[in-house]
C-alpha cells in the first residue's frame, strides 16, 4: 500500500464535497497541476459559494475531517460551522485529510460566481469538478503578483499555448 | 515534444525561463487525476528527502562536538 506522508487526500476531500453537492471551484496550485503544471503543491485551495445552504453543506462535508485553523494554537477553540463560515471569508485549514484553504474571493476575479464563470468541468477521480481555467489562473496570478505567482506565470502561459495549438490540430 | 514543432513566443519564453517543456508535454499526456496523483507522489518523495536531510544534518551536528574535542 502506498505510504502517504504528504497527508493530502484530495480524492476523499472531493468525494465528500461532491456527495453533499457543495458548490466550489478548485483554484490555485492544484488547479494548475490539474492543467498540467509541474509545480508541486501541498494544499487544496477552493473558492466556495457564500449561499447559506452551501455554507451548511460545506461545514457538514468537512466536519468528519476535523478542520482546524492552520498555525493556530491547538487549544484555541474553533469549530468550522455555518456561523464561523458566515462570519469569516478566507480560512486556512488543516484537516485529517491535509491542508485545505477556503476562499470566498479570488484575486483578479472576485467571488464564487466570477470564479465559476472562469472555470471548466474537469473529471477528477470519476467526478465532474469545476476547476479554474488556465486563463483564469493566469489572471489571478497576475493580480496577486507575489513572487511565487510570478514564478508560475511562464509555465501557465506555456500550457495555455500548448492547449491552443492542440485544439487547432 | 514533436521536434518539428515550431516554438511559439510563449513557449520560447518559458524555455528561456528554464521550464522543461518535455515535462509539460508528459503531464498533458496524463489525465487530470493522474496529474494530481503524481504531484502527491512527488510531494511525498520531497518530504521524505527533506526528512532524511534533516536527520542527516542532526546526526552530523551531534557528532561535531566530539569531533572537535578529539
Amino acid at each position: 500500500m502506498k505510504k502517504i506522508v504528504a497527508n493530502l487526500e484530495v480524492e476523499s476531500l472531493l468525494k465528500e464535497l461532491h456527495r453533499l453537492e457543495v458548490e466550489f471551484v478548485i483554484i490555485g496550485g492544484m488547479a494548475a497541476v490539474a492543467h498540467g503544471s509541474a509545480y508541486l503543491t501541498s494544499d487544496l485551495d477552493l473558492c466556495y459559494s457564500r449561499k447559506k445552504q452551501n455554507l451548511q453543506r460545506l461545514a457538514e462535508a468537512l466536519a468528519p475531517f476535523h478542520p482546524r485553523l492552520r498555525g493556530a494554537p491547538l487549544d484555541l477553540p474553533f469549530a468550522l460551522d455555518t456561523s464561523a463560515l458566515r462570519s469569516g471569508s478566507n480560512f486556512t485549514l488543516i484537516t485529517d485529510l491535509g491542508n485545505l484553504d477556503l476562499l470566498a474571493e479570488v484575486s483578479g476575479l472576485g467571488g464564487y460566481e466570477a470564479a465559476f464563470s472562469s472555470s471548466e468541468d474537469v473529471e477528477l477521480y470519476g467526478m465532474r469538478c469545476r476547476v479554474l481555467t488556465l486563463e483564469g489562473l493566469i489572471r489571478t496570478k497576475k493580480a496577486a503578483d507575489r513572487l511565487k505567482d510570478r514564478l508560475l506565470l511562464p509555465e501557465l502561459e506555456a500550457l495555455l499555448e500548448i492547449r491552443k495549438s492542440q485544439k487547432k490540430t | 515534444m514533436d521536434k518539428n514543432e515550431k516554438l511559439t513566443p510563449a513557449l520560447k519564453k518559458a524555455q528561456e525561463y528554464g521550464i522543461d517543456l518535455t515535462l509539460l508535454y508528459e503531464r498533458l499526456s496524463w489525465t487530470p487525476t493522474e496529474r494530481i496523483e503524481k504531484n502527491l507522489q512527488m510531494l511525498d518523495f520531497a518530504i521524505e528527502l527533506r526528512k532524511a536531510g534533516e536527520k542527516n544534518r542532526g546526526q552530523s551536528r551531534s557528532r561535531e562536538p566530539a569531533e572537535r574535542t578529539s
